[in-house]
């Protein structure tokens, strides 16, 4: 049940601007209707990104935190190289392939 | 009874806007003059009302209550979310719902096996936002927002998704009016949000998918790129499971234009239209 609550949490707080203003601010009351453990809320409150991964965050939701709280490319540089073969029960639900090098363009 | 006049599947790469200030300029003039030549193409064939298919991102759905599809029901459709419009730059649009047709959409469906709910509080997020701003800016089309689940695990399988197509062109060519009607999905190519594989593409699955889009290969389409071969090769890369549907109102049809070539600095945003007149 936790990591549902932990996922509602960071929802709840990016779809709502004046929640995320607020975090972004510091003000953690807006954490305090979840039913968090507490490296879940440490992991809120500081901001640890790979550690909300590994402890089950929804992919997109994440990136979704990320782009409300951070500068555009932050996830990219600080994030994504600190999640290579972490388990996440939503990003393993389908097998993936390895990263490739090709880039778009 | 109303008759599909056009049809435009578009990315819905949100780069467009939000990574602008680095996007390679030829590209992005190239990409703008795509969407103005499928904005004339779609003008001429004079829709008055747009069919609309464009996935959540968990945005207006969360993982409590995650509908496969669902028909939004309400006076107007609007957005995008504020994040997406102060944070990404994200254009917005307002245009009215054709109500009757959404309502008589979503009971044939469900009474047709379409696993369709119904929303009547809803905002049309960036997926929609992005290919109606470029093709019909001028908001003044109704349109009957149709939103697809390509993020809540599990997924549909592509060939339900391809049913929803099918479905839409039997609805719409059995809807008693005379209405010109265009259909609009929204999609995306390989792509992870969030993921390890962030930024990395495979451009050979990539350049494969494009292959058979401009050879309208749907049975290849639907036997090789299965939800789960989709995602092996990034994790949103079920948005295209949109052209999917797309490829079930235009059955064989191949494109009558398609762009497909990326924009540096901003990624892969494929644009194509079927004149269906």
């Amino acid at each position: 049940m936790s990591v549902y609550e932990l996922n509602r949490a960071i929802h709840h707080v990016y779809v709502d601007r004046d929640k995320t203003m607020a975090f972004r601010e510091g003000d953690i009351s807006v954490l305090a209707p979840f039913d968090l453990t507490d490296d879940e809320r440490n992991a809120l409150i500081n901001r640890d990104f790979p550690k909300l991964w590994a402890l089950h965050t929804h992919p997109v939701l994440l990136f979704h935190l990320s782009a409300v709280l951070n500068p555009r490319e932050w996830y990219i540089e600080n994030v994504v190289p600190k999640i290579q073969g972490v388990p996440n029960v939503w990003y393993d639900y389908y097998p993936h392939t390895e990263a490739t090098t090709g880039t778009p363009a | 009874m109303a008759k599909i006049v056009s049809v435009v599947a578009s990315t819905h790469n949100p780069r467009i806007f939000w990574n602008r200030d680095q996007a390679d300029k030829n590209d992005l003039e190239a990409l703008y003059t795509a969407f103005a030549d499928v904005r004339k193409m779609l003008a001429e064939t004079k829709p008055d009302m747009i069919v609309a298919v464009a996935n959540d991102h968990l945005d207006n759905f969360f993982l409590d209550n995650m509908p496969t599809f669902s028909v939004g029901i309400a006076p107007t459709a609007e957005g995008p979310f504020w994040y997406e419009s102060e944070i990404m730059f994200l254009p917005s649009y307002k245009a009215n719902v054709q109500l009757d047709f959404a309502e008589y959409l979503l009971r044939a469906g469900v009474e047709q096996g379409i696993q369709f709910s119904q929303v009547r509080e809803f905002k049309i997020d960036h997926a929609f936002t992005v290919p109606l701003s470029f093709v019909r800016p001028e908001e003044d089309i109704p349109v009957v927002p149709v939103m697809t689940n390509a993020f809540g695990y599990p997924i549909a399988t592509n060939q339900r998704w391809y049913e929803l197509g099918q479905f839409i062109r039997r609805s719409i060519e059995a809807w008693p009016g005379n209405q010109r009607v265009a259909v609009i999905g929204s999609f995306n190519l390989t792509v992870e949000v969030g993921g390890p594989k962030m930024g990395k593409y495979n451009m050979d699955f990539t350049r494969w998918i494009i292959e058979q889009m401009k050879e309208g290969n749907r049975d290849q389409i639907l036997k090789t790129l299965t939800v789960p071969r989709l995602i092996e090769e990034g994790n949103s890369t079920a948005e295209f499971l949109n052209y999917v549907t797309v490829l079930g109102v235009v059955e064989e049809a191949k494109p009558t234009f398609i762009q497909h070539k990326p924009v540096k600095g901003v990624g892969m945003c494929p644009v194509v239209f079927w004149d269906m007149q």
